[in-house]
């Protein structure tokens, strides 16, 4: 066990399971950086550091660095997982998904389906996703109700160090397609990880903090705004519980209903753009099927109807703080 | 020429293969009109040559991927006509249980990556499959069936690309039938298919299409160099399509003179029969044997078709995931 | 005439203070010793703490929602003939507050793993004093040293404590070969040879009762007194489906089903505890290592430990706890209980009394200690 970044548990989960499965394979941009040039290899280990040293580990046969090429190689990833092997590509950021959106959802995700159940693609797309670092429209948008909305996906946003490397490691060992989103702001957060190798199941939300008057539901970088806000409630006399899906699709929804109705107050906090965002999909959700146990409006918390701005106080207003959600809450707690 | 060394086994199997498709998609059209084959076909009529003079090379380990026009393909690669039939008729013993479709036949025991409805979706799908058997260390080559109309799609740009840079074991074969869908060839390409390959250092040639022998020597070459690590070839393939784009298409975009020449002058089985017997390598008998061996066969791929069950309709919600969890 | 202090107990190494959330009784009434008079908040648990005295809360001095040190003085229990002077007096001259910094750097903690041979590690807590004789802790099956969060401290206040994960759980390495449970006592074994000098005051619970009988059927004259709580090995009878599920349970909703087994009040089982076991079980090789134990634990035919001979021919004292509503290991009855052994049933309790009875068992637990020094 060990305090080690969100960057670093990834990088331990790759590593790992490289070292388990010669089946493992990895291809996206600049994984290594340096290739084919006359100075230092691996001199990036990713745009975001994430896969640095594995080129030294597993060699360039099994760290491919890609042309600028997404539909191609993204595609050559379903291939290569249809045929034997198990890929994990990435996409420098879930922003790029557009140039290659035919080969994830025509393709990679409806493969089984179109062939009758007679294939399999085991594969993992890792993605950086998120606002807070100024890197404006294209580069900071968060695709996750996107991808969730594609039956045949699995999507998943870890949150914390911990979840990070246990829900990689899942994803390396699903048998099915896996669109994986790392937070840019999460990588430099540490916390606590075991050593070795162990699993996070997927479509099990995580009972981050309980409590009996709210009902926080937060994604990805917004567990630790929740976090947050829901520590200032407590000196406000109101006891909030925060859940982390962890998981869009599947999504635990027996979680999120088993508090739903015990708590009857929800607030969704999510920093995703609200139409028909993730927020909106865990609402009507709840709404049909704890209606009864509702005590008020579920309340949604979300970026705006905007691209990303690039000034930096545009941006900061941008993302959901914890103010904004105590103020959801406080919304709904007198009702 | 190979076909002066091709066994007399083989000749006889690139008939039958040929034959088969002939039949098998004439008799689609037919069936069409009946109401029974829902939706969409796109027939591979005419272009027999270019799927079996490339298949002939390959077995069961090596890959292939088509286009939404795929059932050649399928067929040249060794998939069951009466699965194959099932799954046109949308029936629970179709090669994806009902589930896919014309456009998305697949069978990955033979080796068949999938028909598909996107163009160009596969030559990617393909460079993953040829890097996956590079990576294992086989010999295994991989097949990236594409049309003209795919060479303008970046997919396929991308492809070419990537293919050579990692010296990937593919064979990318461009069935030129001059039309993407409605719209000429000349219309929409610039330059030449095979100046495109060579700006990548990608060897590539222009076949006959219509000649089994051809296909064959070409196909030959670029499979043998990509088994022994040269990585990936083009061939730009001249074929008939004798059908319209899909099954309903009234096809008027093209003369009846030029269709009628296609089918006397451009006619794959008449050359190979021309040429077998010119050559005194086939017996006219044998040949028509085959023939009649395949009406049959196809006949009984309808019939299997239409006797069997559609899907349940719990197969609606099967198969998305291996496991939803 | 008596006064006792009502204070915020220390439950764990990190915990620095409390939130009385709720008085469970008001100014005025009569309590008893064992009663749950007040519940106290921490950053990683709720639980409520029980009475060490009986008489009447003449005062609270910490109310609900306020925060406190642990060691700071919340109410303040005597009997009648106690004046609201002698009150006064006492509350002012409570030093509780400091006298938890003191205990914070002599009593200091400490948790790290001692390497027992083969490659193999314990994870081996230990506090209090240092000292030549040692109260050792040894968990049950799925536990880890935290089983004893509401007892460590006390147990600190006069004693070196050294509580052990054992092999497989919490931070231990799992034991290597087929010789499960020899193995797992040698681990201990090596590593309170290394951790614990000295004599050995051995308290159990539960599969971790067999362990200990082990250890005092191989050294008796090195452990000077046994108390054990819920331990296997004195019937035939345990509910084995309670070890098949807690090792199949892979997931929140399945795992708390199991837990709440363990308690007499299942709304104990806090999100903290269940989250942790999570985090335990999902760890490479821990459910195969479990499975492993399990099997020395029972078979078709029942329990697979008797410790019975091993407790009556010790020369100490023996001690039982056992919580009147266990559901995991049923109450013996008179004729599986050693003639040497003084038995105590505490009613509210399930499995876990230590828990859920805190003060009260470190009371019989002391007591027992007490008795062979």
């Amino acid at each position: 066990m060990a305090k080690i970044s969100f960057r670093q548990a990834l990088n331990d989960a790759l590593r790992l399971e490289m070292a388990r499965d010669p089946r493992v394979i990895m291809m996206g941009e600049d994984l290594t950086g340096g290739a084919g040039g006359n100075g230092v290899k691996d001199a990036w280990g990713g745009a975001f550091g994430v896969t640095r040293g594995l080129l030294g580990e597993f060699g360039p046969e099994r760290i491919r660095d890609t042309p600028i090429s997404e539909t191609a190689f993204i595609g050559a990833a379903a291939g290569a997982a249809l045929t034997g092997m198990r890929p994990v590509a990435e996409l420098m950021f879930v922003d790029f998904a557009g140039v290659c959106l035919d080969q994830i959802v025509n393709q990679i995700a409806k493969f089984r389906y179109m062939f009758g159940g007679r294939a399999r693609t085991p594969l993992v797309i890792r993605a950086t996703y998120g606002a807070g670092t100024r890197s404006a429209a294209q580069h900071t948008q968060a695709f996750y109700p996107i991808f969730t909305h594609f039956p045949g996906l699995k999507v998943v946003i870890p949150s914390n160090p911990y979840d990070a490397k246990g829900l990689l490691l899942q994803a390396m060992r699903d048998d099915d397609p896996v669109i994986f989103l790392e937070n840019k702001m999460l990588y430099d957060t540490m916390g606590e990880v075991p050593d070795g190798s162990y699993t996070v199941p997927f479509g099990e939300a995580k009972v981050v903090r309980d409590g009996k008057d709210v009902m926080i539901v937060a994604i990805g970088r917004m567990v630790k705004i929740a976090e947050e806000a829901a520590r200032k409630l407590q000196s406000d006399g109101i006891s909030a519980c925060v859940i982390d899906p962890r998981t869009t699709s599947p999504l635990d929804e027996d979680t999120l209903i088993e508090f739903a109705e015990e708590i009857g107050r929800v607030v969704i906090v999510d920093e995703a753009t609200p139409r028909c965002g993730m927020a909106a999909d865990i609402s009507a959700m709840l709404a049909d099927k704890c209606f009864d146990s509702l005590r008020a409006p579920i309340k949604m918390v979300t970026a705006p109807h905007t691209p990303v701005p690039y000034a930096p106080n545009l941006e900061d207003l941008y993302v959901p703080n914890a103010d904004a959600v105590i103020k959801a809450v406080k919304s709904i707690i007198e009702r | 020429m190979f076909s002066l060394h091709l066994p007399h086994e083989r000749l006889l199997e690139a008939y039958r293969t040929m034959q088969t498709i002939r039949c098998f998609e004439e008799r689609i059209a037919t069936e069409m009109g009946t109401g029974d084959i829902p939706g969409s076909t796109h027939l591979y009529a005419g272009q027999e040559a270019s799927a079996v003079g490339v298949c002939m090379h390959l077995s069961d380990e090596d890959y292939i991927s088509s286009t939404h026009r795929g059932h050649g393909h399928c067929i040249a690669k060794g998939c069951d006509i009466n699965a194959m039939m099932a799954e046109l008729f949308g029936r629970v013993t179709g090669t994806c249980g009902g589930k896919g479709g014309s456009q998305h036949i697949a069978d990955l025991r033979k080796g068949m990556l999938g028909a598909n409805g996107i163009v160009a979706g596969g030559a990617p799908i393909t460079c993953g499959a040829a890097l996956s058997a590079k990576l294992r260390k086989t010999d295994r080559v991989a097949i990236a069936f594409a049309g003209d109309g795919a060479m303008n799609e970046g997919a396929m740009a991308e492809s070419l690309n990537l293919a050579k840079i990692w010296m990937l074991p593919i064979i990318f074969v461009i069935e030129d039938n001059g039309f993407g869908e409605a719209t000429a060839n000349e219309f929409v390409s610039a330059g030449s298919f095979v100046r495109r390959a060579e700006g990548y250092d990608i060897p590539s040639a222009e076949v006959d299409g219509t000649d089994v022998f051809k296909v064959y020597t070409a196909a030959g070459e670029a499979i043998e160099r990509a088994r022994a690590g040269g990585g990936p070839s083009l061939l730009h393939v001249h074929v008939p399509r004798y059908y319209g784009h899909y099954s309903g298409d009234p096809d008027t975009y093209r003369t009846p003179e030029e269709k009628k020449i296609m089918r006397q002058e451009q006619d794959c089985l008449i050359k190979f029969r021309n040429k077998v017997s010119v050559e005194d390598l086939v017996k006219g008998s044998a040949l028509e044997a085959i023939d009649a061996e395949v009406i049959a066969a196809v006949d009984e791929a309808v019939k299997f078709a239409r006797n069997s069950e559609f899907p349940p309709a719990s197969a609606l919600t099967t198969d998305v995931y291996v496991k939803y969890q | 005439m008596s006064i006792e202090a009502v204070t915020i107990p220390k439950w764990g190494m990190t915990m620095t203070e409390g939130i009385v959330s709720d008085w469970l009784v008001a100014e005025g009434d009569e309590v008893s010793r064992g009663q749950e008079i007040i519940e106290v908040e921490s950053t990683k648990t709720t639980n409520a703490v029980e009475s060490a005295a009986s008489g009447i809360l003449r005062r609270i001095v910490v109310e609900a929602g306020e925060t406190a040190p642990v060691g700071a003085l919340v109410g303040v229990i005597a009997d009648a003939s106690a004046s609201d002077e002698d009150i006064d007096a006492f509350i002012a001259s409570f030093a509780g507050a400091s006298g938890a910094e003191e205990e914070e750097d002599s009593n200091a903690a400490s948790i790290k793993t001692v390497d027992v041979g083969n490659g193999a590690v314990v994870n081996v807590l230990t506090l209090g004093a240092e000292s030549d004789s040692n109260v050792v802790l040894l968990h049950g099956f799925g536990g880890d040293v935290s089983t004893w969060l509401f007892n460590q401290d006390a147990f600190a206040q006069k004693h070196r404590v050294v509580a052990v994960d054992l092999p497989g759980h919490g931070a231990s390495s799992p034991t290597q070969g087929s010789d499960v449970f020899p193995s797992l006592v040698a681990s201990i074994e090596r590593a309170l040879e290394i951790s614990a000098p000295g004599k050995l005051h051995l308290v159990a619970h539960s599969f971790g009762g067999a362990v200990a009988a082990a250890i005092a059927a191989h050294q008796p004259e090195r452990v000077a007194s046994i108390t054990l709580i819920a331990p296997v090995g004195l019937g035939k009878v345990i509910n084995k489906e309670f070890l098949d599920d807690f090792i199949t349970a892979e997931r929140r909703k399945p795992l708390k089903d199991v837990l709440e087994r363990l308690l007499a009040d299942p709304s104990k089982i806090s999100n903290d505890m269940i989250e942790g076991t999570l985090r335990f079980k999902r760890l490479e090789g821990v459910p195969e290592a479990l499975a492993a134990i399990r099997d020395t634990i029972v078979d078709g035919d029942g329990q697979r430990h008797s410790i019975t001979e091993t407790l009556a021919n010790f020369a100490g004292p023996v001690a039982l706890i056992w919580g009147g509503k266990d559901k995991i290991v049923p109450l013996p009855d008179g004729s599986q209980i050693p003639s040497n052994a003084k038995f105590s049933v505490i009613e509210d309790a399930g499995h876990m009394p230590q828990m859920e009875a805190s003060s009260e068992v470190n009371s019989i637990v002391l007591d027992n200690i007490s008795k062979s020094l």
